[in-house]
């Protein structure tokens, strides 16, 4: 049982007990590898979808009641789609990184964004890392072939994205 | 006068062969002994004056040689023998009756007085392989006896469980649990989705040449101190 509660702490009262699963521990605080990212991602990216889409839904909701007669489905142009799709990506990243530096790609796959000192990013940090991510999203296959697991932003910033499966880290900013 | 039988009788000793003949000749030189002890105690114990002593002692010495003579002169030596091997016999049996007797009164106040003189733990530690004898314990067994139950109905399980709430802090691990490990399918596509970054991270690696360990630890994290961290299996 020791291995599962970490022992006793100074004060003499046992250690909290870890949620993570023994086998995930020691990958705990390690930058994540390509296929986590890209799987977050591909999360995150269907999140935005479903927020521009209901976006769109409600624009449309709006004008039908505007006027019922004459209404017709929206046409959207591509431009206009992938504008608002970078912004609300860009808000939701943002908002994400700086509230508990997990989106929910991130929460989903047990990772977690840092800063250089290991610490929940600001919201200058948040927001540039953001920027970079929505302007040059190839830059994160950098982590393929990156020594450090780092991708383009994360090598201008000097961030990391870490496994982080614990809840309480995540919502701390502590490491295991 | 006693009369002796004679046709052939059993014999007094049930043992036969050579602790039996032993045992015979033991209980005829008591038998002749104790008469002869007899007879001297009747000789010592008057203190009249010597006449008196004199008659007093042809007395007794007269009743105890009158059964031998009549024995002598009716059945021959044979028949004295036996008579005086069965009156061996009998105080044999009394005298080892009285000593076991006398033995077995004092025997716990000998074995407390000598268990007083010993130190028990420090002779077991010394002599006694306590290892060897655990080995031997069914452990199994002895668990299997215990009654758990009777255990259990000594306790307070509304203390116990307050006190396990309190010390384990259980509602952080549930809602630890709860946050971080939903399901058990997001454990596996966790767990899937690592193995397949360090396969790809070994496959990219073997393409670009590299022979280094990736710098995998970010800042804070626990590892070798250059960066590095041990090979994950």
């Amino acid at each position: 049982m020791s291995s599962a509660t970490g022992g006793l702490s100074g004060s003499g009262r046992p250690a909290p007990i870890s949620a993570v699963p023994p086998e995930a521990r020691g990958y705990q605080g390690q930058r994540a590898g390509m296929v986590s990212r890209l799987l977050a991602s591909a999360v995150d990216l269907v999140a935005v979808a479903a927020t521009v889409g209901a976006g769109y839904l409600a624009v449309s909701a709006i004008l039908f009641l505007w006027d019922p007669r004459a209404f017709r489905f929206p046409a959207v142009d591509r431009t206009w789609l992938l504008t608002a799709g970078g912004v609300v990506l860009f808000c939701y990243l943002s908002v994400s990184w700086v509230i508990n530096g997990r989106t929910w790609g991130d929460l989903l796959l047990g990772l977690r964004v840092e800063s250089h000192r290991g610490e929940p990013l600001r919201v200058p940090g948040a927001t540039i890392r953001a920027a970079l991510c929505v302007v040059f999203p190839i830059g994160l296959l950098y982590v393929a072939v990156s020594r450090a697991n780092r991708s383009v932003a994360d090598v201008l910033l000097r961030t990391s994205v870490v496994y982080a499966w614990g809840r309480d880290a995540a919502l701390t900013g502590e490491r295991r | 006068m006693q009369r002796f039988p004679q046709q052939p009788r059993p014999s007094p000793w049930p043992r036969q062969g050579t602790a039996g003949s032993a045992l015979a000749a033991a209980d005829v030189v008591i038998g002749i002994g104790g008469g002869a002890v007899g007879f001297a105690r009747s000789v010592f114990r008057r203190g009249r004056p010597p006449l008196d002593a004199v008659m007093s002692l042809l007395t007794p010495a007269a009743r105890t040689a009158a059964p031998l003579a009549g024995c002598a002169a009716q059945a021959g030596p044979q028949a004295w023998l036996r008579w005086a091997a069965a009156k061996g016999r009998r105080d044999r049996e009394a005298l080892t009756s009285a000593v076991v007797q006398a033995v077995l009164t004092r025997v716990p106040d000998l074995t407390t007085a000598l268990l007083d003189q010993l130190d028990l733990t420090a002779l077991v530690a010394e002599r006694v392989d306590v290892n060897a004898v655990a080995a031997q314990v069914d452990v199994g067994a002895i668990a299997r006896r215990v009654d758990v139950i009777a255990i259990l109905d000594q306790m307070d399980p509304a203390a116990l469980t307050r006190y396990l709430v309190e010390e384990l802090d259980l509602p952080a691990i549930i809602q630890s649990s709860t946050g971080s490990i939903m399901t058990d399918a997001v454990h596996d596509v966790r767990m899937q989705s690592i193995s397949a970054d360090e396969r790809l991270s070994s496959v990219m690696d073997a393409i670009l040449l590299r022979r280094r360990a990736r710098r995998r630890a970010a800042p804070g994290a626990a590892g070798n101190g250059d960066g590095t961290v041990q090979a994950i299996p």
